[in-house]
């Protein structure tokens, strides 16, 4: 039944690429010409050099394009006439043998002219269809490589509208490319690189000119056209800054992501993992493994649920030069080669040693039916052992082929085609800048290995990746990447850590808080053991204006709001408090007032002279720290009163040290690299002049939590006062208990 | 603390506040917009009439006189092209002066013509016992009001607009309200003497739809009166078949006025294309419509029937079912056959061609179901003629085409020459209802490209708009 559907399938496809390109008003009649120059009458005696050699130079064409020998066998008549083929009849022949006009079916080539190899291609006049041949014997030149390399399906139509079981289909609405859905066919970007229509046919060194009036003429390109075709991304024709207003740090994503790292995100075409060849499938086909199709055996591929494909995230070096972060899709394809001469043995070759007739040879069914119900298939059909793999090479043998051998290649296919609309772009900032990073995790490169060989990775390739290619559990290969690996050496917010100082910072916070408990523990254990308790009596002094109080509070919500917001951007995801754009907002708002405040500050201590109360007395100052010292270490548990401090200071000497730390170094420290981090969103080059965010992040990371220890010992020292809420009454109101007649004014740690 | 340290402490919150709402303001992205709101208009809970019906009327008649007891004020719907079959004055295009035209005195290519065949026409007609020109159209009493409002299903309305022996009259009184879409379908949906003959965007798949086939009915549960608002019973709409102008009528913009779509290169396209051409990407999705009436085929006695296919009485049919529409450029106004124009029998003669093309700025792209047929005219004189098909004498008795024009000229006051034959028509029915979801309306490559389905030489557009840019 399955086969009945696949069949009718097929003929639905077939259908529409029999649909009649447009009659070519203006193509000169021509004659169809033999090898010798002599007027044919049939499309087999034909020769196609010769017949559109006779206008267009053949031979530089034939020199100047992608579509060589042997990679390529394609026609001129392939690709630019409709349906493949020109058909050539008597009554289509005029009398001096020319085709007659309505025969001239010839122009650019249409979308279905690159999809008869490249790939699934429909112009949207029948549901979308995996036709047959799609896991058939290979044919030559037909690759599938948009759909089984990249996941692409190049139709206009509503994915909705498709025959295929697609994951979510009811919501998928949008068409499955959205260049066809809007008439942007494959020669749009892939045209001939001299066209005088194409406005980058100009080729000009000459910077200073945005045009050349010297190009060739419509009719000289016409004779000799560069098919070596263009390459085009897709900001030959987008702005990106016109169009992601919603995204922070807008460009830095443009330089550092490629448009399809979000945009080809979840294409829903089957894409391969592994094209085995060495094995032959009942369909007499090489055996292909997808990323996203579930498939049970006996289900079609328009039967079997497709899910989004999820590609790799790679640094590759774009169409304009530019490394970027890309899309790709892995995948490995093995098949038999002959060690002797190195040549690949013919898939023909293969089928014949697997097959017998019509089926699988009996002796192969013996070796590889597992389940004993006389049918090859699923994880069966598999050189998963030596003594298999020997069969068939033995098989081979005996077909000829000098010494057999298994041989892979891992292909990295970029993922370009098949765009869908905005709304399937990736939008999930967590997808990367989380823990579980997209852009660093585990990715399958191939869940077994065909005759137990190891792919070879593509040399001389546009992509690189980063990371170690190991055995994965259960067989294959996986691609392991550490979070130092992420493409590019970038620094993803929200997941790139530098343990050790994000270890160390939390390490001191930890010592700083137990240090804190322990030494209140202790205070609170003598205090009772004394049994007194001190008494917020006597005298009261006005220590702190109102501008200072202002200036205190001012620091303080913005310091733990900076704190709070920082945290939350830190473990993106792991908080979840707030959005990460919401706490991005918030922490740049919260810093742009924390730094006026501590300028305005600074302004107030010069013009008033309070800076002094900072700045060390020479006379004693090592004795008194270490008469501090030892207040905090022992005195303070008997109920001592503080010692005394210089003349005239409110700050003691081990405040004066902390502040002189805090304001010369923490201070500038993460002013100077939050604004660096802040400004890759606008001047990407500051970073990169310091070696990346990689090395700023870290440095703000850990003075954060200088500040977060700072914090925790500055608000427990608020409690040391005669009473253990003295010195926070005294910020608020500014009055303050002189502690002992003959003691100094202590202000509380500010 | 004194009133002022608060005062300068809210101050300096409310300072701080302001900042941080700026800057999370300035980076949140855009809100999409909440959900389409219920469109549907809210109906009141409707009187329920049982308690005041009376427990049994004599006569149709005597439902309506109950009804104008309480009602008095719904006489106005004697002023209506409901109950008159004709509209308000209006200067025909191509005609001198002004006239009124409506379903009383007009050709069309189906059954052809009213007067002369009242007893099965009148069916559809908001009163009782048309039979001939003696109706009296003062009579309040003869007005139809259960067939409106009646939510039984039991009343169905018979010969001569009189409702059948099985209908029940007080069942159907008990239960009067607002009108259903089943009440406007009964004859909207039948009209040309069947199932979807007429309209190719009315049938009566429209009293249950699903979404797809119709958003507003299927989705928001419109009811027809929720568009066709009827003030003093003045119902709102006009159908081309029997107007030449759009006064009066309803149009998307009524609710979707100001609508921007999403992308701006689709946006540019709506002052030139009618919304109802991208939003009915095709018609009579669930019944067949008819398509093709062939009048001169009729009486073969030998010819297998098939009510799709062949009747004796009416000739050749064809229908089409998801039919993909014709689209010509429209602007609210169609010219009209009147009876006794002349025509030119070897060319189609079209009944109702809409007018405006691509020059003409109020113009617009619509969408249309087609009617074709060929239908009698009289050949000595050269125009349409309205033969007498129904009744007693008529063609579907007598199967005589001679004295079907005989009767035909004498209820319609038209000369007969003696000679007859069958000329080709066309019908053009602009299509607004059958309004699809969005993810159904048509995209780019229906219209541009290759597959188009845009005829757009017939249109006036030197070749497709895509490459040469949009009518200026």
């Amino acid at each position: 039944m399955n086969r009945h559907i696949a069949i009718l399938l097929a003929l639905l496809l077939a259908a529409p690429a029999a649909a009649q390109q447009g009659v070519n008003p203006i193509h000169p009649l021509f004659a169809p010409l033999d090898a010798a120059g002599q007027k044919v009458r049939t499309a087999e005696a034909m020769d196609v050099a010769k017949t559109c050699g006779a206008c267009h130079d053949a031979v530089y064409i034939a020199a100047h394009t992608d579509h060589k020998p042997p990679r390529s066998a394609a026609t001129c008549v392939q690709c630019h006439v409709a349906g493949g083929r020109l058909e050539i009849r008597a009554d289509r022949l005029d009398a001096e043998g020319k085709l007659k006009r309505e025969s001239i079916r010839i122009g650019p080539p249409r979308a279905g002219s690159c999809g008869a190899c490249h790939g699934l291609v429909s112009d949207g006049s029948a549901p979308v269809a995996i036709p047959s041949a799609f896991e058939g014997p290979p044919e030559p030149g037909r690759t599938w490589s948009l759909t089984l390399g990249e996941g692409a399906v190049v139709a206009p139509q509503r994915m909705s509208d498709s025959f295929l079981d697609l994951e979510g289909k009811d919501g998928l609405a949008a068409p499955w490319d959205v260049h066809a859905a809007k008439l942007v066919d494959c020669v749009a970007c892939h045209y001939a690189r001299n066209s005088p229509a194409r406005s980058d046919g100009k080729q000009s060194p000459l910077r200073y000119l945005t045009a050349d009036p010297r190009r060739q003429t419509q009719a000289e390109f016409l004779v000799r056209p560069d098919h070596r075709l263009s390459e085009q991304d897709c900001r030959a024709c987008h702005d990106p800054m016109k169009a992601h207003a919603f995204l922070p740090y807008r460009e830095r994503h443009m330089d550092v992501l490629s448009c399809a790292a979000c945009h080809a995100a979840g294409s829903m075409g089957p894409a391969a993992e592994m094209v085995d060849a060495t094995v032959v499938t009942a369909a007499g086909g090489p055996a292909v493994h997808y990323r996203n199709v579930d498939r049970v055996p006996g289900d079609t591929m328009n039967t079997a649920r497709i899910r989004a494909l999820r590609p790799l995230l790679v640094e590759r070096v774009e169409a304009d030069g530019v490394r970027r972060v890309a899309p790709v899709n892995l995948v490995t394809r093995y098949r038999w080669a002959s060690r002797l001469d190195g040549v690949d043995v013919p898939f023909e070759t293969v089928a014949r040693a697997w097959r017998d007739g019509a089926g699988y040879a009996p002796e192969v069914v013996t070796a590889f039916d597992a389940d004993r119900d006389g049918r090859i298939e699923g994880a069966e059909l598999r050189l998963d052992t030596t003594w298999k793999t020997e069969l068939i090479a033995g098989r081979l043998r005996s077909l000829g082929v000098g010494d057999p051998v298994v041989v892979g290649n891992l292909d990295a296919h970029p993922l370009a085609h098949g765009i869908s609309t905005r709304d399937r772009a990736l939008r999930d900032c967590a997808a990367c800048h989380a823990e579980d990073s997209r852009l660093s995790d585990d990715y399958l490169v191939a869940s077994f290995l065909p005759g137990g060989i190891a792919p070879r990775p593509p040399e001389g390739a546009r992509v690189a990746l980063a990371g170690v290619v190991a055995p994965a559990t259960g067989g294959g290969l996986v691609l392991r990447r550490e979070r130092e690996d992420a493409p590019g050496g970038l620094h993803v917010l929200g997941h790139s850590r530098q343990a050790w100082t994000n270890r160390f910072g939390f390490l001191a916070f930890l010592a700083v808080l137990l240090g804190v408990t322990v030494h209140g523990g202790l205070r609170y254990a003598f205090r009772r053991r004394r049994g007194q308790v001190a008494h917020a009596e006597g005298e009261r002094e006005y220590v702190f204006g109102r501008y200072e109080r202002l200036w205190h509070w001012t620091m303080a919500v913005s310091g733990v709001a900076l704190i709070v917001t920082g945290l939350e951007i830190h473990g993106t995801g792991n908080w979840s408090l707030m959005r990460l754009p919401t706490a991005v907002a918030i922490h740049n708002a919260f810093a742009l007032i924390l730094v006026l405040n501590a300028f305005l500050a600074l302004f107030y201590h010069l013009a008033t002279a309070a800076i002094r109360n900072f700045i060390p007395h020479g006379d004693g100052f090592v004795a008194r720290v270490f008469e501090h010292m030892t207040y905090q270490a022992r005195g303070i548990f008997y109920g001592e009163s503080h010692p005394r401090n210089a003349a005239g200071q409110k700050l003691n000497p081990l405040q004066q040290m902390t502040y002189l730390a805090l304001l010369n170094v923490l201070f500038p420290l993460q002013i100077v690299t939050g604004a660096i981090i802040w400004a890759v969103g606008k001047w990407p080059a500051v970073a990169s002049a310091v070696g990346g965010l990689h090395h700023v992040a870290p440095v703000h990371n850990l003075g954060a939590w200088m500040f977060l220890t700072f914090f925790v010992l500055h608000v427990y020292l608020v409690s040391t006062g005669r009473t253990p809420t003295d010195h926070l009454k005294s910020m608020i109101t500014g009055y303050q208990h002189v502690d002992v007649p003959d003691a100094g004014p202590e202000g509380a740690a500010r | 603390m004194t009133k002022r340290h608060l005062l300068i402490g809210l101050t300096f919150v409310a300072a701080i506040a302001v900042v941080v709402g700026v800057a999370v303001a300035i980076q949140r992205p855009p809100v999409p917009p909440p959900p389409a709101p219920a469109y549907a208009r809210k109906l009141r809970p409707h009187f329920d009439h049982a308690p005041v019906t009376p427990a049994k009327f004599e006569s149709p008649q005597a439902v309506t006189r109950s009804c104008l007891g309480c009602h008095p004020d719904a006489a106005h719907v004697m002023r209506s092209s409901h109950w008159q079959w004709l509209g308000d004055e209006v200067a025909v295009p191509g005609h001198d002066g002004k006239t009124r035209i409506g379903k009383m005195n007009l050709l069309n290519n189906f059954c052809l013509v009213n007067r002369g065949n009242e007893r099965s026409c009148t069916k559809c007609h908001i009163g009782y016992g048309w039979a001939d020109d003696s109706f009296d159209f003062q009579k309040a009493e003869n007005v139809d009001c259960l067939v409106c409002h009646e939510r039984s299903g039991t009343y169905v309305k018979g010969m001569y607009g009189l409702p059948t022996k099985e209908s029940d009259l007080v069942a159907a009184a008990r239960s009067v309200g607002t009108p259903q879409r089943e009440n406007c379908l009964g004859c909207h949906a039948f009209g040309g003497g069947g199932q979807g003959v007429k309209h190719g965007d009315l049938d009566s798949s429209l009293a249950h739809p699903f979404e797809e086939e119709d958003v507003h009915m299927g989705r928001h549960g419109f009811l027809c009166v929720d568009c066709h608002r009827a003030p003093d019973h003045q119902i709102q709409g006009k159908a081309f078949s029997v107007s030449v102008e759009d006064s009066h009528g309803v149009a998307c913009a009524d609710c979707h006025a100001g609508h921007r779509h999403a992308d701006a290169r689709v946006d540019a396209h709506v002052k030139s294309v009618a919304c109802q051409t991208c939003h009915i990407p095709e018609f009579a999705g669930k019944l067949p419509t008819k398509a093709w009436w062939d009048w001169s085929k009729a009486g073969d006695a030998a010819r297998k029937e098939d009510p799709h296919g062949y009747l004796k009485i009416k000739g050749e049919f064809g229908y089409e079912q998801g039919a993909v529409p014709e689209y010509r450029w429209f602007n609210g106004t169609v010219g009209r056959y009147l009876l006794g124009d002349k025509i030119d029998p070897t060319k189609v003669t079209q009944l109702n061609p809409p007018l405006g093309g691509i020059d003409d700025p109020k113009a617009k792209i619509w969408p249309f179901k087609i009617h074709r047929g060929k239908q009698p005219y009289d050949a000595g004189f050269d125009y349409l003629f309205p033969p007498v098909t129904g009744g007693k004498d008529g063609y579907w008795t007598t199967f005589d085409w001679d004295s079907a024009f005989r009767l035909g000229a004498a209820a319609s006051k038209i000369p007969y020459s003696g000679k007859y034959g069958f000329a080709p028509t066309e019908m053009h029915w602009p299509l607004s209802h059958m309004v699809s979801t969005k993810e159904k309306a048509l995209a780019c490559t229906d219209c541009h490209g290759e597959r188009s389905r845009m005829d757009w030489k017939a249109l006036g557009y030197a070749a497709d708009p895509i490459k040469t840019g949009g009518r200026k």
